[in-house]
């Protein structure tokens, strides 16, 4: 069954059309990649996904339920979480703290208890900090909670983004580029990692990537965007054999990391 | 070097042509000999020297040069400020270039004579400064804390002769000071040999295993009680002066907590803090007075309460119009909130209900039990109980879930959002719980004075909380404090420095922004983080285990 359908959903900034009457489904516990050149509107379709962005034409539904014009924090509640392009951390927290975060929506406590300190909100929040540090442990970061965020290396940031998206147990995870700047060992291990959330936690994946090997290796199913639109769509071996994305890739616009392969 | 020297140079023709030096020479640090105006002309080319010295990367000597050119760089501007004066008259522009001051500056010679002098004096000051920056901190931070010392007790000096006023103080009191003048030359010195050899003590102690006997846990507690007791004691100790200060101490602590929530932690700039002050002012001046304008005629007690749930109310009142704003647009937005509150209380439309200009009058001092705080040292202890009940709420409250969620939108709002925080309701609880925290500070502040008008809601109000909580460091409860003891208390306490106040605040942020841009005492997160680095060995090691015996998640 779909979790999440788009039917022709469009989003123009201005003149230009970022996403053109989009119809996608992504099945549950799929993982499933969306991959384009630059500009596509890859980054633009997730941003209408989480509600940062309102398409201006179509619909969006998330487990049964419509979802374009919810706010972001409504939609989340819903079960979606996302990491970013850009790293976009909470720099000026502790590693554990941007965990805590992330767990806000499944803690109870208001402010009158948490003054009053009520045991309660005592015990919530012991099993808040046990619970950040556990997903901090599940991401490799094990020991690494009471570092601010702006100060761990670069992979480290990638790997906490990911634990407070998890922390907010989400139904489908949207990743923007999660191996962008790795090394290969470090984009092996990544894998593996997606791999894991959606065989052990039964996470459903979108996923944006553009190291062609990482998409072929682990999708079950491939969308190609252009210029906003949907050009191809199937198979990694269909998507890869299809004319049209080939020619996309390899037309006039430059290739972005690697050639298919 | 001497580029620093010009950039020391221009300041000490600056701090003497404002006017500061000749404030402050009013002031004896040893009877008769030195004043603290000349220890400060003589501190700019010392730190000169220091500075040029700690740039300059050179051998020994050439560090040493480079703090002596400095320091004799220095020294010819001020010759040259006087001599300047004796071409053309400087008073037409600058009212405070008297003659008086160019005596100090000169040191009595005629202006042709004074440059060489002032040169020389100039040189032995940075040669000082410079030896200072080259010899190791076991030798220079005890005589630091030594000159520190002996310069604070000339700078309070009144308090200090307040506290030795009772008569079997006497002999001390002669000893350290001359009768109807300024500190003894022995008192000085002991000071000064006291408190640095004592530095020095700590500082030969320091490192050593075992050096206290006490645990962590019960030095903490040993602490807390020593501060509790010298909270209790100043008042008493220091007579009504300043318990008075301490009060407006208090209450701008009470005020830097609340906007501490809006803009330290949640990251919303408001420049119309005072607004608040205001509206808990006025409630309990509506809800107590005796006056004309009094509706209620209840106890302080009783009104409270309400004050802090109307200034509450009114908080997320500003919130709901601002919700979208962000940035710079918010502090216009807010500023503008600020003044409405302000020139609505003045209006005439509402001048039966408020009292116009002339405010809202014969408020009573609060009673507990028969006991009225009348006096300044009464409402002292009121206003310390205050603070530490809102420092209390306010350290409850950022770390908690609540806190944590307005950390995380003064970072990234959008991110915030995304992960399920509810926008609206969070930033209205920093607005509302800020502004709660501000009407407590009013409350007070109406029984202090006895009396409510708009005049006392100025801006300005607005603009010092805000500095106070930037040099204290944004985001911290201690901060707020220190902030307001060093911005406010200060310079209440220096009345040399009353006129100088604006210029003392520019010379503070300043520095702090060059210095230490995450203020004086920093949020409670990079001092976790500091701890963590320094534990990170211990930490990284258990970690290693932990992966070694578990497979994780
Ligand atoms: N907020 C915005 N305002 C205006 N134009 C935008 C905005 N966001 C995206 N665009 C434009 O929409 C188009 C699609 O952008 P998008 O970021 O979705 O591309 P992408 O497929 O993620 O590219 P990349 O591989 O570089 O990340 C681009 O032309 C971009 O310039
Ligand atoms: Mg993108």
């Amino acid at each position: 069954m779909a979790i999440l359908v788009t039917r022709r959903m469009t989003k123009r900034f201005g003149g230009l059309v970022a996403i053109r009457a989009l119809d996608l489904e992504v099945e549950e516990r799929a993982i499933h990649s969306v991959i384009g050149p630059n500009g596509a509107g890859k980054t633009t379709l997730f941003n209408c996904v989480t509600g940062f962005y309102r398409p201006d034409e179509g619909e969006i539904w998330f487990a049964g339920q419509r979802v374009d014009g919810l706010r972001p924090d409504e939609i989340a509640h819903l079960g979606i979480a996302r990491t970013y392009q850009n790293i976009r951390l909470f720099a000026n927290m502790t590693a554990l703290e941007n965990v805590l975060v992330g767990l806000h929506m499944h803690l109870r406590s208001t402010w009158v208890g948490a003054v009053l300190a009520s045991p309660a909100v005592r015990r919530e929040e012991r099993w808040a900090h046990a619970e950040a540090r556990r997903l901090l442990e599940f991401v490799g970061l094990a020991g690494r909670g009471d570092l601010l965020a702006r100060n761990l290396p670069y992979g480290e940031q990638r790997k906490l983004e990911l634990a407070r998206a998890l922390a907010t147990r989400p139904k489908l995870l949207l990743l923007d580029e999660p191996t962008a700047g790795m090394n290969p060992a470090e984009t092996a291990e990544m894998i593996q990692f997606i791999r894991r959330l959606r065989d052990e936690l039964g996470i459903t994946i979108l996923l944006i990537e553009h190291h062609m090997r990482v998409v072929m290796t682990i999708s079950d199913r491939v969308t190609v965007l252009d210029y906003g639109e949907k050009i191809s769509e199937g198979t990694p071996e269909q998507v890869q054999n299809d004319p049209r994305v080939i020619e996309a890739y390899l037309g006039t616009r430059k290739v972005k990391a690697e050639a298919l392969g | 070097m001497w580029r620093v020297g010009l950039v020391f140079g221009a300041v000490a023709s600056f701090v003497s042509l404002a006017g500061l030096v000749e404030a402050l020479h009013g002031r004896w640090v040893v009877d008769g000999v030195l004043s603290t105006g000349q220890v400060l002309l003589l501190a700019i080319p010392m730190a000169s020297g220091w500075t040029a010295a700690r740039r300059s990367s050179g051998s020994l000597a050439a560090r040493v040069g480079a703090g002596l050119v400095a320091g004799a760089t220095v020294g010819l501007c001020v010759g040259l400020l006087v001599w300047l004066r004796s071409q053309v008259d400087l008073r037409g522009m600058f009212v405070n270039a008297s003659p008086a001051l160019f005596q100090l500056l000169s040191g009595g010679r005629p202006p042709q004579a004074a440059w060489p002098a002032a040169v020389a004096a100039g040189g032995v000051m940075g040669l000082v400064g410079a030896a200072g920056a080259c010899a190791p901190a076991r030798v220079t931070r005890p005589l630091l804390v030594g000159a520190s010392a002996a310069l604070s007790l000339a700078l309070f000096q009144e308090l200090v002769l307040l506290v030795l006023q009772p008569e079997s103080l006497a002999p001390v009191r002669d000893w350290l000071f001359v009768a109807g003048g300024g500190p003894t030359a022995q008192g000085m010195a002991a000071v000064l040999t006291l408190s640095a050899a004592l530095a020095a003590l700590r500082h030969a102690s320091r490192g050593r295993a075992g050096r206290l006997a006490l645990p962590p846990r019960a030095q903490r507690m040993a602490w807390s009680v020593v501060g509790v007791l010298l909270l209790a004691a100043l008042p008493v100790a220091g007579g009504p002066f300043l318990a008075q200060v301490l009060v407006i101490v208090g209450l701008y602590t009470l005020m830097g907590l609340g906007l501490n929530l809006e803009v330290g932690l949640a990251g919303l700039l408001d420049l119309g803090f005072v607004a608040f002050f205001a509206i808990g002012a006025y409630t309990v001046g509506l809800l107590t007075s005796v006056g004309e304008h009094g509706i209620a005629h209840w106890s302080f007690w009783a009104a409270v309460p309400v004050a802090v749930l109307v200034s509450l109310i009114a908080g997320v009142i500003l919130g709901i119009p601002v919700l979208g704003i962000r940035g710079d647009y918010l502090a216009i937005a807010t500023l503008g909130f600020g003044e409405i509150v302000r020139l609505l209380v003045l209006s005439d439309a509402l001048r039966p209900w408020l009292g116009g200009s002339q405010g809202v009058l014969a408020i009573p001092k609060p009673v507990l039990a028969g006991f009225e705080f009348s006096g300044p040292q009464h409402l002292y202890y009121l206003t310390v109980v205050a603070s530490a009940v809102v420092a209390y709420v306010a350290w409850r409250l950022q770390d908690s879930r609540l806190g944590r969620a307005w950390m995380a939108i003064r970072e990234d709002e959008d991110v915030a959002e995304a992960l399920g925080i509810n926008l609206v309701s969070v930033k209205l609880l920093a607005y509302g719980l800020g502004a709660a925290f501000a009407g407590v500070g009013g409350a007070i502040f109406a029984v202090m004075v006895g009396s409510v008008f708009p005049h006392s809601f100025q801006l300005l109000i607005s603009i010092q909380v805000l500095a106070l909580i930037i040099v204290g460091g944004m985001g911290s409860i201690p901060g707020v404090m220190v902030g307001s003891a060093v911005l406010i208390g200060l310079p209440e306490l220096l009345r040399e420095f009353g006129e100088f106040r604006f210029l003392v605040y520019g010379a503070v942020l300043v520095a702090m922004m060059l210095l230490r841009p995450e203020g004086l005492l920093p949020a409670a997160a990079q001092r976790r983080e500091l701890r963590a680095v320094e534990e990170e060995p211990v930490e990284l090691a258990r970690a290693a285990v932990g992966a070694a015996t578990e497979g994780g998640g």
